[in-house]
């Protein structure tokens, strides 16, 4: 018997059937509403980029965007 | 239920992506023993595979509209366990939960079932593996991957993966030859 056939030997137990579990895992998601919120691109981290300086750099951020049109 | 059996990986997978139970429950069972004696090569545990391997179905379940005609379901199927069986090792060195090396795991604590000292012993050889050569060998010996197969499920390329089966192989020789008299050759 060579190496590769005691290993594979070897590697044989007692089979245990996995599928109900498995049925039971999906039927567990199927009943679940997943949440998926968007993925986070540059243009997103442009924008709270231009907030977070807006807040640091303007004197009076009210103000400022009451002059823009925003609040 | 049709006879789905003989039906080839990709047709069985078409046949579950468009909602054949049958089908799926086919393909489940044509692979949970072998990609779980994979995994239970990789991790050192029987419990642990057997999560993996219905973590590995579930996350097939939940992507199987994102298969590439043409790749292979079988490679895919053995990735993505791959994948999870690597997270698994990862975060277990990451937060110390498992303090021993998973070569001293595998030496310390075998399966329940593996009461054999045959099985003890390629365990621990195995598990002196390093992990890149204990993957491929496991992917080859214990779960029956073609070379082309394992090249696609680990990323590395043909001749990669043949010198670490030669070098894993070379290993396992010299930790199991006495296990397997006159027949090191093989």
């Amino acid at each position: 018997m060579s190496v590769r056939d005691t290993i594979r030997r070897a590697s044989e137990g007692p089979a245990r059937d996995l599928w109900p579990r498995l049925r039971a895992r999906l039927d567990e998601a199927d009943g679940r509403v997943e949440i998926r919120l968007p993925g986070i691109t540059w243009v997103e981290m442009s924008a709270m980029a231009a907030a977070a300086a807006m807040l640091v750099f303007v004197p009076e951020p009210a103000r400022f965007l009451a002059a823009c049109g925003l609040l | 239920m049709r006879a789905v059996s003989g039906e080839s990986d990709e047709r069985l997978f078409a046949a579950y992506v468009a909602g054949d139970v049958a089908a799926h429950e086919a393909l489940f069972r044509r692979y949970q023993e072998r990609l779980r004696r994979y995994l239970e090569r990789m991790l050192g545990e029987r419990a642990a595979a057997e999560g993996v391997t219905i973590e590995t179905f579930l996350r097939l379940h939940r992507h199987r509209r994102r298969f590439r005609a043409g790749t292979s379901v079988r490679a895919w199927i053995f990735t993505i366990g791959r994948n999870l069986a690597r997270n698994r090792l990862r975060a277990q060195r990451l937060w110390g939960w498992f303090p021993l090396s998973s070569a001293d795991a595998a030496t310390t604590a075998p399966p329940p079932e593996s009461t054999g000292e045959v099985r003890e012993r390629v365990a621990a050889a195995f598990a002196a593996l390093p992990a890149v050569q204990r993957e491929v060998c496991a992917l080859r010996l214990v779960a029956g991957l073609s070379l082309e197969e394992i090249a696609a499920t680990t990323g590395a390329s043909i001749g990669t993966v043949k010198s670490r089966l030669f070098y894993g192989l070379r290993r396992l020789r010299a930790l199991l030859g006495d296990l397997a008299p006159g027949g090191t050759s093989g």
